[in-house]
C-alpha cells in the first residue's frame, strides 16, 4: 500500500484542535470501543477532505464540519446496531447524585442523548460556543432555523427533565 | 437561567476535553493506512461479491456455448448463451464504472461545505448506484434464471418443452425466488437501510 502523505502542520493543526472529534465521538457514541473508532474514522476523513480546505473558515469550524459529517453519515451505518440511544447506565455516574443541580445536569445529559442526530450537532456546538451564524455556516441550516430550533430544543430537554424529576 | 444555559458555563469553563494524546507523524500515518485497509476492505468485500457473479455467468455460458452450441451446432444453446453473455457484458463494464466512481474519491476532491451538502452528495452518490443495481437486479436477474432454467433443461433432459415446460417453470421460479430472496438482503443491508438513514437525516434538515 502507498504510504499517505501527512504533513507536519496539518498533524499540527488537527492537535490542537484534537478535543472536537474527542467531544463529537462523545456525543454520538455510547461506549469507548465506538468512540474510539468514531475518532480514527474522523481522522481518516480529515485527512482525505484536508486539501480542499481554503482556509477561508477557521480550522476548527471546518474539523467540525467533517467531524459531525462523520459522526451522522459513515459511522451511523457501520454501528447501526450498536448505536442505541444513551441510557442511563453508559454515564456511570453515582447513582446517588451529590446535589439537585448536578442530579439536573446529568438528566440533561441523558436528554441531549435522545435528541436527533441533527438537533444533538446543533446543542453541541451551541455548548461550545458557537453563535447563531457560526452553527448555520457548520450545518447549512439558516441562522433563523437554527436559532427556532435552539429555543424548541431547550423546551423540548426542560420538558423531559422535569419529567423524570417528577417520576 | 436555563439547564442548557448552566452545562453551555460549565462546558466552556471546565476544560474536561483538555486531556488528549497528541498525534505523532508516524502514528498518524499509520492510522491513515489503517483506515485505508479498512474502507478497502469493505468496498472490496461488496466488489468482489458482485464481480465473482458475473464471472461465474461467463464461465458457465461460455462453457455451454462452446461444448453444446458450436461443438454440437446447437442452435437454440448459441443464441441463448450469446444473448446471456452480450446482454451480461454492458451490465459488467456500467457495474465497474459506477463502483469506481463510489469507491475511488480522491483525497481532497470533495470540498466540505456545510453537513447538509455532505449529506446531499453521499445521498445522491448512494442512491444513483442503487438505480442502476435495481435496473441490473430487475431486468438482468430474470433473464439469467429463465437461460439457466430453459438451458439447463434443453441440454440435461431431452424431451420436448412442451414435456418439460412445468419442471422449466418450477428450476426459473425456485431460482428466481433465492435469488430475491440473497439481493433482498444484499440491497437492505448496503444500500435501504443507510439510504433510509440519509434521508432522516435530510428530513431532519428540511423541518421548519
Amino acid at each position: 500500500m502507498m504510504e499517505p502523505s501527512t504533513d507536519k502542520a496539518f498533524i499540527n493543526l488537527i492537535n490542537q484542535n484534537l478535543g472536537i472529534a474527542y467531544k463529537v465521538s462523545q456525543f454520538y457514541f455510547d461506549d469507548a470501543e465506538n468512540r474510539q473508532d468514531a475518532i480514527q474514522e474522523m481522522m481518516y476523513q480529515l485527512w482525505k477532505s484536508y486539501p480542499s480546505f481554503d482556509g477561508r473558515s477557521k480550522f476548527s469550524t471546518w474539523m467540525y464540519k467533517v467531524c459531525l459529517n462523520t459522526a451522522l453519515t459513515y459511522l451511523k451505518s457501520n454501528k447501526r446496531n450498536k448505536n442505541e440511544p444513551l441510557q442511563e447506565n453508559h454515564y456511570h455516574l453515582p447513582s446517588e447524585p451529590e446535589n439537585n443541580k448536578e442530579e439536573e445536569l446529568r438528566l440533561l445529559e441523558l436528554a441531549i442523548g435522545q435528541l436527533s442526530s441533527l438537533n444533538k450537532a446543533i446543542v453541541l456546538l451551541y455548548l461550545d460556543g458557537f453563535e447563531y451564524s457560526e452553527i448555520s455556516e457548520v450545518t447549512g441550516l439558516s441562522k433563523s432555523n437554527v436559532s427556532v430550533r435552539l429555543v424548541r430544543i431547550r423546551r423540548e430537554l426542560e420538558l423531559k427533565i422535569k419529567q423524570k424529576l417528577n417520576r | 437561567m436555563d439547564h442548557l444555559e448552566i452545562m453551555r458555563n460549565q462546558w466552556q469553563g471546565s476544560g474536561k476535553h483538555a486531556e488528549f494524546t497528541p498525534f505523532q507523524e508516524n502514528e498518524f500515518s499509520t492510522l491513515i493506512k489503517k483506515q485505508m485497509k479498512k474502507q478497502n476492505h469493505i468496498i472490496g468485500r461488496y466488489f468482489w461479491g458482485t464481480f465473482l457473479f458475473h464471472i461465474l455467468i461467463y464461465a458457465l455460458m461460455g462453457h455451454v456455448l462452446i461444448k453444446y452450441g458450436i461443438v454440437s451446432s446447437d442452435q437454440l444453446v448459441l443464441t441463448l448463451s450469446l444473448f446471456g453473455i452480450a446482454l451480461t457484458f454492458p451490465f459488467t463494464a456500467k457495474l465497474m464504472i459506477e463502483f469506481k466512481k463510489l469507491a475511488q474519491v480522491q483525497r481532497g476532491s470533495i470540498g466540505v461545505s456545510t453537513i447538509k451538502s455532505q449529506v446531499e452528495i453521499r445521498y445522491g452518490i448512494l442512491s444513483r448506484y442503487f438505480r442502476f443495481k435495481k435496473l441490473y437486479d430487475y431486468f438482468l436477474i430474470p433473464i439469467h434464471c429463465a437461460i439457466g432454467a430453459v438451458l439447463s433443461f434443453h441440454i440435461f433432459v431431452p424431451g420436448s418443452f412442451s414435456y418439460v415446460s412445468f419442471p422449466i417453470i418450477s428450476v426459473f421460479v425456485i431460482s428466481l425466488a433465492s435469488c430475491w430472496y440473497a439481493i433482498r438482503s444484499e440491497n437492505r443491508t448496503y444500500f435501504k437501510l443507510p439510504l433510509e438513514e440519509l434521508k432522516g437525516i435530510l428530513g431532519d434538515f428540511d423541518k421548519k
